[in-house]
């Protein structure tokens, strides 16, 4: 399993070449067929015993992030946000600046003896700056400019029974995928793994797969929220870490069809694998663009739940790491008799 | 030569909360010995570390750094092991979403922890708009409940999570540079002290509970009844939206009521004729450092601060720059040396 090298490399959406990097070299051995389209989705063709029909696995490469704004005359770097990142998880935390050097930085505060008033203010993200230690914008010529991509400063680490990363979301989909990958089994139909771009930033990259891949079925392999704690309310934990992979009904941006929900449910069933369903309508996926794409398609999602997504510190269970993976696998290998219906 | 880097990075990983600062001490104790006389730890958990001098008067100079850090206790242990927390000094609860802390085991080992946050898909407009308090904010460890009741208990120590890290010219990021960073220099001093002949013996006192209200210090001076003391600690740099003491260019020196004029005055005619730069800072109010405390101690001691220029304070990533270590180490060196027997006389008011 990659998961842990594959979280800890940056890749903001737009700026995953790492990652694709990455990828394509553990996967070469295990291809029939590797492309990179002009959005950088990396898609890579698994052929099955029939060629009639076309399945898709996808999962987004890009993570949440910062990117360089403006840089001031004193040295401090303005950012703006890539993706959805609340102003409130960002002071004191640590980021990396992948300019042309890498630049370690600190995004600072007003110490809480000179608030005064604004001790109460919510913070505001355009309150907010990093510190990398120049004194002036000078010492950053030919170091960083404008444009640069900022990671969060994340070292992968095992917590507890847990593991602790960033970018679960959504390196834990790309990494199941891998793992699929590398068991190389002959699916029944034509297959293509698709690693995309942008899902971030609006789902970018999935539509320009979707239009070349034309999947006839597809599963989107992501992590999602579990807001499962004790100071949360019940009805907005939408996921609980170890109960297994979570199967949506729908998300902001689609609802899925009752056969694919149905089809999943029995494959987990028959094969004892533990699920969850997703129990609340909250944010959206690639799934959006599959299943309006063209023609239409059918999709599936199946998500791992992942704690504090979208911050620098996101935790989930190996149990649900290996249970998600059996599932997709299992789902690999079924006879899809519903396309044929 | 002074390690600075590899000093730092070890002193600001150690768990010292205040009025649990044994860990901070034992290290200091094996890293100063070299370089002084004689050492120990009073009753409050201070601890204090003697360099003599060569003076006929036994005269005391008593340098005052704490070594506590802000942080929190467990105050609750919650359902499937999350834990509430009580803060311990001054933290703004406005920083801790998604910050990594340790809490410190029974068997004293350090368990990686993580505030809570709700995802931007699941928040609610009205909490976009509320600053966090202690009751909206709670730490995951990712252990089971019966292991965290195992390992944890209600009062279980937590501090930051963060490790020292080199920017950019000189500047250098980290938790509890406020005030073990000062530390170091006092150790830096006492290694300088070495090779300098001096009268007065100097008592590098080593602070317990300063970010609770400044009771080592207090207590250390009673007991010392130094002649002259001199506190250091942090004080609050420029950074965007505050105009403050500017980072590379020297210490701080205090003044105010606070403060013996006549040692402000030699520390700033010290520092014109070595040419180390430094700010006067204004501080119209006593307290808030060890110098506040230490002022008032038996019947008044006379005593002065130097601020060591700090962004960011009580944060895990305060930012400091070396250069005004290495100014202060020079500038306390200078100032030592001019301590001889007359000096005493001048203190007395006219």
């Amino acid at each position: 399993m990659v998961l842990k090298e594959l979280c800890n490399l940056p890749g903001i959406s737009g700026y995953e070449n790492e990652v694709r990097t990455f990828i394509r070299h553990e996967i070469a051995d295990f291809a029939d067929e590797i492309k990179i389209d002009c959005l950088g989705n990396l898609m890579v063709k698994k052929r099955g015993h029939n060629c009639s029909k076309h399945i898709m696995y996808l999962a987004h490469m890009d993570e949440v992030g910062l990117m360089v704004e403006k840089i001031d005359s004193n040295g401090i770097v303005k950012f703006s946000t890539v993706g959805g990142i609340l102003p409130s998880i960002l002071p004191a935390s640590r980021v990396t600046i992948m300019g042309k050097k890498t630049l370690q930085g600190v995004i600072g505060i007003l110490p809480i003896h000179l608030q005064k008033n604004a001790i109460m203010d919510p913070i505001k993200m355009d309150s907010l700056y990093i510190d990398v230690g120049a004194s002036s914008d000078k010492d950053l010529q030919g170091s960083i400019e404008m444009g640069d991509p900022i990671v969060f400063n994340t070292a992968y680490e095992e917590y507890g029974r847990l593991w602790k990363a960033k970018a679960f979301d959504d390196r834990v989909g790309c990494s199941i995928m891998i793992d699929m990958l590398k068991q190389n089994i002959t699916p029944a139909y034509d297959t293509w793994f698709v690693f995309a771009t942008q899902e971030e930033v609006g789902l970018r990259g999935s539509a320009t797969a979707t239009y070349q891949i034309q999947p006839d079925f597809a599963v989107v392999l992501e992590g999602t929220t579990a807001c499962d704690n004790p100071l949360v309310e019940r009805n907005r934990y939408t996921t609980q870490l170890g109960k297994g992979p979570a199967i949506s009904i729908a998300h902001n941006g689609f609802v899925f069809s009752k056969k694919i929900f149905d089809f999943f449910k029995s494959v987990s069933e028959k094969h004892q694998i533990p699920y969850q369903i997703k129990e609340k309508v909250a944010g959206g996926n690639d799934a959006t663009n599959i299943g309006k794409g063209e023609k239409g398609s059918y999709v599936g999602s199946l998500s791992v739940p992942v704690r504090y997504i979208h911050s620098p510190v996101s935790l989930m269970h190996p149990e649900d790491y290996q249970n998600t993976l059996q599932l997709a696998l299992a789902i690999y290998q079924e006879n899809h008799s519903f396309l044929t219906l | 030569m002074f390690d600075w880097e590899k000093n730092l990075q070890q002193i600001t990983d150690l768990y010292g909360l205040s009025g649990e600062e044994s860990s901070v001490i034992q290290w200091i104790q094996k890293e100063i010995a070299p370089f002084v006389d004689e050492s120990y730890v009073n009753t409050l958990g201070s601890f204090v570390a003697i360099k003599k001098g060569k003076g006929s008067q036994r005269a005391k100079l008593m340098i005052s750094t704490h070594i506590d850090e802000i942080g929190f206790v467990v105050g609750a242990i919650l359902e499937n092991g999350f834990l509430r927390v009580e803060p311990r000094g001054g933290v703004d609860p406005k920083i801790l979403q998604a910050q990594e802390c340790f809490v410190r085991d029974i068997h004293n080992e350090m368990i990686p922890c993580v505030f809570s946050t709700v995802p931007p898909h699941l928040v609610k407009p009205e909490e976009r708009t509320k600053v966090p308090s202690y009751d909206t904010l709670i730490l995951d460890t990712g252990l089971e409940e019966k292991e965290v009741r195992k390992r944890i208990h209600v009062g279980s120590g937590i501090i930051f999570k963060s490790s020292f890290t080199k920017l950019l010219s000189d500047h250098y990021a980290g938790k509890t540079l406020d005030n073990r960073s000062c530390a170091v220099i006092s150790m830096a001093v006492a290694h300088e002290l070495m090779t300098v002949l001096h009268d007065w013996d100097v008592y590098f006192v080593f602070s317990s509970q300063e970010e609770v209200g400044t009771k080592g210090a207090g207590t250390s001076a009673w007991e010392i009844e130094p002649n002259v003391a001199i506190a250091m600690d942090v004080g609050f740099g420029s950074q965007n939206g505050h105009d403050g003491l500017p980072l590379g260019k020297g210490p701080g020196i205090g003044i105010g009521p606070n403060f013996t004029p006549k040692i402000v005055n030699d520390l700033r005619e010290c520092a014109d004729n070595k040419y180390i730069p430094f700010t006067l800072e204004p501080c119209a109010r006593p307290g808030g450092t060890d110098a506040g405390s230490i002022q008032i101690v038996r019947s008044g001691i006379p005593t002065a601060l130097l601020s060591l220029p700090l962004r960011y304070m009580h944060t895990p990533v305060e930012v400091l720059n070396l250069k005004d270590c290495k100014y202060i180490v020079e500038l306390l060196t200078a100032y030592i040396k001019t301590l001889n027997d007359e000096y005493l006389e001048g203190l007395q008011w006219s």
